[in-house]
């Protein structure tokens, strides 16, 4: 996989956090609390207690009262990547589109936020154990982000919900997914997250041929549980794609109710555009 | 090419058709696919029946087909018309056959072989049994593989040519037989023998007149007598006047038991044995004299007494009077026994031959060891396309 041309198409591009960042280093992203920077926001009454250098002089002599000079701070938001690697990713056959797609938001979104100066972490959940590089703002994290999803290849039923241990509070998540796994403990998971201050984001991974199956008849066998066999053909076609886009339904309004941000992407849409329509959402 | 059974041919068309027929018909399996979101797919039965408009999976098709010709092409048993064509005669030399004209002794002439049967010490009866069996030897000796044989036999075909294995043997060749009948000789000399009225055994002649051939004498035979028998005819020497020595409760012949009280004559002191008396002893024998035969009766028929009109004692007195040999049946044989024995077949057969031991097969072997690898490997296309 080349990622040269997305990541040129996302040069420039900043990720804005949603919410208040956590008291921290110095970032770009507004903080919770009230700094020394120049960016002036308003004047409060001097109470007891204070820091007195924070006085404006001058209105003090204008005006014979004490006054505090506000202004806002910033701060970085630590980005963690939780890329799906199931079985359910690999599809359709060889072209392997949803896994691609995944690939590629993951290694844009890295790199937005790493353009940004936030810290960015990427934990890749395949059988076995999750592969977890830990947040960092050095210049070589994207590179060794980019090298991990080139050597993963999905497979397995991993639980999804296994790759948000450990993820600090206040922290900025994305989850690249299809979600076609347990997604229960997943959103409880992400949910507290969210309360917590957090920014989650569920990023759904969608092929077109699963939107939109070929009419010709097909025996459907989920590959991770071969147990899930069913025919499809033309005469239950319209009832597979009103069933899936129900359930898609119903998961975006758990995820939005659970104060996380939901968004579908297909597998042959545009990955710039996702990302950007991810990043700043009109 | 020919084929010894075509036959098979036929079948295997019928049975292609049918495998072409479950084609458009079978149930159609779909392709697998692996697909992450089969769960939304709704819950229906895995296969359900197509009539398609075309037949489904072509390839697995045509190996079926290609098995079902192969083995009924295995059954036909082609037979490649690229060696000699031998011709063997089989050459009836029987006492009713005549001598070959010009025009059989041409065909002699050009036949590969010419086998005799039927000639003495046979008695002349022409066995068609012993003929082919001699025929089939003669195949196997000439025949190579590949070359065609082609039977024929020259015979009177009288009825007492044929007995119980002549169809039987005649079923081990697959080919039609070439008959070639001639006009049948008078056989042996025949006489009716004439008794007085006043001779015992006269009551029983009149009873077995018609199947009567032998000449009986009542006292000693003449030397014209033995010249008579000697030129094929049967001198029955049964003296009316014997030498009594005992008596006995029955005699008996291979299939006919007379029970009756009889003063024992001398037994005659040569010749085989026809029938004998309860203790074992002959009471009549059967001796050759050139081409006929002299048969020596001692028992006595007494001159009181229903004994001479008795069925037992008949049969008796019948086979007593038989052409020598036995019973024998100069009648012509019957046109189903004569059909039977051609043959419906138009191919001469030359698979009889047999060399080495080898078998007979009713089928070729190459080509039904093709059929059942290409049999073997129908799962593996099967699984590989994902028909049914």
């Amino acid at each position: 996989m080349s990622f040269h041309s997305l990541l040129d198409a996302l040069a420039g591009l900043a990720w804005p956090s949603r919410r208040l960042a956590r008291t921290g280093a110095a970032g770009l992203h507004p903080s919770r609390l009230r700094g020394m920077t120049a960016e002036f926001t308003e004047y409060r009454l001097y109470r007891q207690g204070d820091d007195p250098r924070r006085l404006d002089w001058k209105l003090l002599a204008r005006t014979d009262r004490a006054y505090l000079r506000i202004t806002d701070d910033h701060a970085l938001r630590t980005t963690h990547l939780v890329l799906d690697g199931s079985a359910s990713m690999a599809f359709p056959g060889e072209r392997l589109g949803k896994w691609r797609q995944a690939c590629r938001l993951a290694v844009g979104l890295a790199a937005v936020a790493r353009g940004g100066g936030d810290p960015v972490g990427l934990v890749l959940v395949v059988e076995g154990s999750p592969v977890r590089l830990a947040p960092r703002a050095r210049p070589g994290t994207l590179g060794e982000i980019v090298r991990a999803v080139e050597r993963a290849t999905p497979g397995g039923s991993p639980h999804l919900a296994a790759g948000l241990d450990g993820i600090r509070a206040g922290s900025r998540v994305v989850l690249v997914s299809d979600f076609l796994g347990e997604v229960g403990p997943l959103l409880r998971r992400a949910a507290a997250l969210a309360a917590e201050g957090g920014e989650v984001y569920a990023v759904h991974v969608i092929a077109d041929a699963e939107a939109d199956p070929d009419a010709r008849p097909a025996l459907a066998v989920d590959p991770e549980d071969p147990r899930i066999a069913r025919v499809l053909h033309p005469g239950v076609r319209a009832g597979y794609i009103a069933a899936f886009a129900g359930w898609r339904q119903a998961l975006a309004t758990r995820f939005r109710t659970a104060g996380i941000e939901y968004y579908e992407v297909r597998d042959t849409s545009d990955t710039a555009a996702a990302i950007r329509r991810i990043v700043r959402p009109e | 090419m020919t084929f010894l059974a075509p036959g098979w041919l036929l079948a295997a068309a019928a049975a292609m058709a049918g495998v072409v027929a479950l084609h458009f018909l079978a149930r159609q399996r779909p392709a697998r696919l692996q697909f992450p979101t089969a769960r939304f797919v709704p819950d229906q039965p895995v296969t359900a029946p197509s009539p398609a408009r075309r037949p489904t999976d072509l390839l697995l098709l045509a190996l079926r087909l290609l098995v079902v010709a192969l083995i009924g092409l295995a059954l036909a048993q082609p037979v490649r018309d690229q060696g000699r064509r031998i011709d063997i005669v089989l050459l009836d030399r029987s006492r009713l056959a005549p001598e070959p004209d010009s025009a059989l002794t041409a065909r002699l002439r050009r036949a590969d072989s010419v086998v005799e049967f039927g000639a003495a010490p046979s008695h002349g009866r022409g066995s068609l049994s012993a003929a082919l069996v001699a025929g089939f030897r003669a195949a196997a000796g000439l025949a190579s593989p590949g070359d065609s044989v082609t039977l024929a036999i020259v015979s009177p075909f009288r009825s007492e040519s044929f007995d119980e294995a002549t169809l039987v043997l005649r079923s081990r060749w697959t080919g039609r037989i070439e008959l070639v009948p001639v006009a049948s000789l008078e056989g042996r000399p025949r006489e009716a023998a004439q008794l007085p009225a006043d001779d015992p055994l006269s009551a029983t002649l009149v009873l077995i007149a018609d199947s009567v051939s032998a000449r009986l004498r009542r006292e000693s035979p003449s030397p014209e007598d033995t010249a008579w028998a000697r030129s094929g005819g049967t001198l029955v020497s049964w003296p009316r006047d014997l030498e009594q020595r005992d008596s006995s409760l029955g005699l008996s012949t291979s299939d006919i038991a007379v029970v009756a009280r009889f003063a024992r004559g001398v037994p005659p002191d040569s010749g085989t044995p026809l029938a004998l008396w309860l203790d074992g002893s002959p009471a009549a024998t059967e001796l050759p004299l050139g081409d006929g035969c002299v048969r020596s009766v001692t028992v006595p028929v007494p001159d009181h007494g229903d004994l001479p009109l008795r069925p037992s004692f008949v049969r008796f007195a019948a086979a007593m009077l038989a052409p020598c040999g036995g019973d024998s049946n100069p009648a012509p044989a019957a046109q189903s026994l004569l059909d039977s024995l051609r043959g419906a077949a138009n191919l001469s057969s030359h698979h009889v031959t047999g060399r080495g031991g080898e078998e007979d097969r009713p089928f070729d072997p190459g080509l039904l060891l093709v059929a059942g690898v290409l049999y073997a490997v129908e799962p593996l296309v099967r699984r590989w396309t994902g028909g049914r």
